[in-house]
């Protein structure tokens, strides 16, 4: 059994330094990896998520500017169970979970997969991963 | 195909490769000592087991007896001292009965006269033996004491169930596998200063056991990597969660491994990692002890050595329960990988190279489309 997932991906870019490179590939697509690296040293690239760019924003505040691309792709994923880590907070509706946040975001958890956390288990519908330079979390509903 | 005993730090190893024709894998060759059946091959009884991966049978009638041979390659003789054969699933009267398992050292044995026993060495005799069982999950290994090893093997077949010399096509042999074992390899793990993370008396919901697998010069058929200790108090379940790139796993005890055998032979590239289904392991009994092992497929092909990387989460369930210290860690180093997040900007729509992106955050939302 596979279910469509559809996928949407904001990256924010600190710089206007690529702003023309970027402008100029605005057919491409975004493709976002996660990056092992011990002592310094790349050891695993792996894609986590792919959309196809759509928008390209421009912010300028007083001092800084900034670019934020966006965009969405579908894609076809075979649902499988997952056990949850780094739970820091539950949301329960009629003594089921509702949703869960997690410290640590887990890219390998897609919607339609069966979370498990504890004893509870759910059906995941939808995923939301948050990354920043110091922070992180993700939040999956029921 | 060798698997690893921790404990006793000695490995269980097959003999034969799993055959994919008569003479592939290298050097293995098997041959039979009448004219090969296309539709069951010799091969057949060397491929992998069960009847699923097709069985071999004795294609002529009226034979007062019918052999399979398997010649391990110049340099390769093994010590075997346990074997098994599996039935075919092509009716219990082609169930051989009456069967000898010999050895032999003698160049150009196994393409001789397979009726002659010039050469041969007797290793285990059977006479209306029921050790020959249907399904390979139950197979009894049958054991026996020898201390030479030998680069050709024969397992010399003289009657069926259905009885061989009776005529008629159901008067011959037929087997879906064999398997010859050798014991007690020892095994050489290269030492390398390393310790596990987190270990020490831990009580709570989980232990996290973390380790890197870092630059280690991987030579022969080890090493493995792998867990050992053990539970004072066992508790309802051990859920074993895993995320390994380019391994592939063994997990004791065999009831655990069964449940884990989605895991076994899952290898994924370099360049990938792979988050393992979490599967959960039932100690209700008393099984004190548990072992986790991840052996790197060094064969694969552009795979570094160091580039594996190992992280496995034990999570004992329910509370309240006390962990031992981890014992018996291997060829672990301590640094933990940095996880990193790179963006690329695919320019082939537009004619142009993939662009890197520098960024500061990402989101990322996924939800389910009817």
């Amino acid at each position: 059994m596979t279910v469509s997932v559809q996928n949407y991906l904001s990256v924010s870019v600190p710089s206007m330094n690529q702003a023309t490179e970027i402008a100029d590939r605005s057919n491409g697509e975004l493709v976002l990896y996660k990056i092992l690296s011990i002592n310094g040293e790349q050891m695993q690239a792996e894609e986590i998520a792919r959309a196809t760019l759509e928008n390209i924003l421009i912010y300028e505040g007083g001092k800084n500017q900034s670019i934020v691309l966006d965009g969405y792709k579908t894609m076809i994923k075979t649902p499988k169970e997952t056990f949850l880590t780094d739970v820091v907070y539950r949301r329960m509706s009629g003594g089921a979970i509702a949703a869960v946040r997690t410290a640590i975001p887990d890219t390998y958890l897609e919607p339609g997969d069966t979370a498990i956390d504890g004893f509870n288990e759910f059906e995941v519908t939808a995923v939301t991963v948050v990354v920043g330079e110091n922070y992180s979390q993700m939040d999956i509903e029921a | 195909m060798t698997q690893y005993d921790g404990a006793n730090n000695t490995s269980t190893e097959y003999a034969t490769l799993d055959a994919t024709s008569n003479s592939a894998p290298s050097p293995q060759v098997i041959t039979m000592s009448d004219t090969e059946s296309g539709s069951y091959p010799a091969w057949y009884a060397f491929n992998r087991e069960g009847a699923s991966y097709g069985n071999w049978i004795s294609p002529t009638n009226n034979l007062s007896v019918t052999s399979l041979m398997v010649d391990l390659g110049s340099g390769n003789a093994k010590l075997i001292n346990k074997y098994a054969i599996a039935n075919s699933s092509l009716g219990s009267n082609l169930k051989p009965k009456d069967w000898i398992l010999q050895g032999s050292n003698t160049v150009g044995c196994a393409a001789a006269d397979a009726k002659n026993d010039n050469g041969w060495t007797d290793l285990d005799t059977r006479v209306s033996s029921s050790d020959l069982v249907s399904e390979f999950a139950s197979l009894t290994y049958i054991t026996f004491s020898c201390d030479t090893a030998y680069r050709y093997f024969r397992l010399r077949i003289t009657d069926t169930v259905g009885g061989m010399s009776t005529g008629g096509a159901a008067a011959r042999a037929a087997l879906s596998e064999i398997k010859l074992v050798a014991q007690n390899v020892p095994v050489t793990v290269a030492a390398v200063a390393g310790s596990v993370e987190s270990s020490g008396s831990v009580s709570g919901v989980q232990v996290y056991l973390s380790a890197v697998f870092g630059e280690v010069a991987i030579t022969g058929d080890i090493p493995y990597v792998g867990w050992q200790g053990y539970i004072q108090s066992p508790p309802v379940a051990l859920v074993v969660q895993a995320w390994v790139a380019g391994v592939s796993f063994f997990l004791t005890p065999e009831a655990a491994q069964a449940q884990l055998d989605t895991l076994t032979g899952q290898m994924v590239g370099p360049v990938q990692i792979l988050k393992v289904a979490a599967a959960e392991i039932s100690l209700a009994g008393s099984i004190p002890e548990f072992l986790f092992y991840c052996r790197p497929p060094i064969a694969q092909a552009g795979l570094s050595p160091s580039c594996l990387f190992i992280h496995l989460v034990l999570s004992l369930v329910p509370v309240a329960i006390e962990i031992v210290p981890v014992a018996s860690v291997r060829q672990f180093s301590v640094e933990s990988p940095v996880v990193t997040y790179r963006c690329i900007l695919t320019g082939a729509a537009d004619g142009l190279l993939d662009l890197i992106i520098p960024i500061s955050s990402f989101q990322i939302r996924k939800r389910v489309i009817e």
